[in-house]
Order: C-alpha cells, then structure tokens, then sequence
C-alpha cells in the first residue's frame, strides 16, 4: 500500500499445496519475494524490508533496534 | 448456520463503524457460478469463504462483496491477477495489489479484517524507515506469504 511497486498475495498453504511445494514450505508464516527470495518465520519489519530491497538489488537499510 | 457469533459480530461492527473511511471491494473469484464446480475442485472451501464475506460485508454498508467465475470472468480473473480460487481482490480508493488465497478461517480471519480496515484508509502501519525504503524500489516487488489458519 505504500508502493506502487509492491503486490502481495497471502497464501493459506493447505489449500494450494502445489505452491506450497513449489516453494518447500514447511514452516508459517514464510514470505516469498519475486519467487526467488524468502524470508521464514513473522521476523521484525526491518528485516523483511531488508530481504526485500534485496531482491530488487535496492541498498539494504540498515536494521533498525540491533536485532541481528 | 453462522460463522460468526453475535459478539464477534458486534464487535466487529463496531470496529468497522470506526475505522472505515473509504468503500471497500472484495471481489471473490469462486471456480464457477451457480454452483458448478470442475473435478478436483474443492468447492466446500468457496463456499466457506463466500460465506464469511456476506457476513463480513453486513456488519458495514461500506464492505461489499462481488462475485465473479474464475472462467464465467475470465477477463476479470487476468485484469486482477487472479489464476486460482477461490481468491479475494480487496479494492479501496485503488487497487493496492492485495490478494487472499483461501479460507481467511481461524487467526486469518483477523488478517482479513486487518486487510479490509488497511485498505478502506488507504495506508498501512509500517514504519517511516520502511515507507522510505518502499518508496525507492528500484523494481516491482511479489510477495507470498504462505499462512495457515491455525
């Protein structure tokens, strides 16, 4: 919503088993990113954005709260 | 039967009463109207999600629920982005690229509501560091969050 440029699909991984396999879930909440990255677990929001930049080659922010 | 009980109900009432601003879509894509479901397809679901939605939508004039046949509209199905059902496009002021794939049941039923009340005002509850990332994407971004409603 605070980009044009993202779009988000929540995804009840019993019911699509194939994309659940396609993309070896095996844990919730996982977030895949241009199907190429992905982030497991409900991590802190600075991480996802981090794992998100990174996708699109974007500078990663630097985490916010030291929760490396 | 009812899928929600009447204190559920009220409070979501209330809620929505509260924090809607605009109208809101929610467009669902069933794998075909009037009842007519291909092999293989697991109609009970459709039906489940169909259900919560009408009940959803009649605790605010400001939700409404429209639906559509992933073949009978397949030209709704493309412009949305939508290639399995069933699927829920929530359309606030715009369309800010947000799909439900399956049954928002059990803790997903929150995130549903959450959906609805974000795109009714038109703004999330990120951060300003994160809305300055998002706002310098230098490429279009596909997130799947795979969930499961226990």
């Amino acid at each position: 919503m605070e980009s044009p440029r993202v779009t988000a699909d929540i995804v009840e991984a019993t019911e699509f088993p194939e994309l659940a396999r396609r993309f070896t879930v095996y844990a919730v909440p996982k977030t895949v990113i241009n199907e190429t990255h992905e982030v497991t677990g409900a991590v802190p929001e600075p991480h996802l954005v981090a794992a998100l930049a990174q996708a699109v080659g974007a500078r990663a922010p630097a985490p916010e709260g030291g929760e490396e | 039967m009812s899928f929600l009980n009447p204190q559920d109900a009220e409070t979501i009432r209330r809620r929505f009463a509260t924090e809607l601003e605009a109208p809101v879509r929610l467009l669902l894509f069933l794998p075909a109207t009037g009842g007519l479901a291909l092999p293989g397809e697991d109609w009970q679901v459709s039906e489940y999600t169909r259900q919560i939605l009408r009940e959803v939508a009649e605790l605010s004039e400001r939700v409404r629920v429209e639906e559509y046949g992933l073949l009978s509209h397949a030209g709704e199905a493309q412009r949305y982005r939508v290639r399995q059902v069933p699927a829920i496009v929530f359309l606030g002021r715009e369309d800010y690229g947000i799909r439900y794939l399956g049954l928002p049941a059990g803790y997903e039923f929150v995130t549903l509501l959450e959906i609805i009340i974000a795109v009714s005002r038109g703004r999330g509850e990120v951060s300003e560091a994160t809305r300055r990332v998002l706002a310098g994407l230098p490429g279009d971004v596909h997130l799947q969050v795979f969930v499961t409603p226990t």
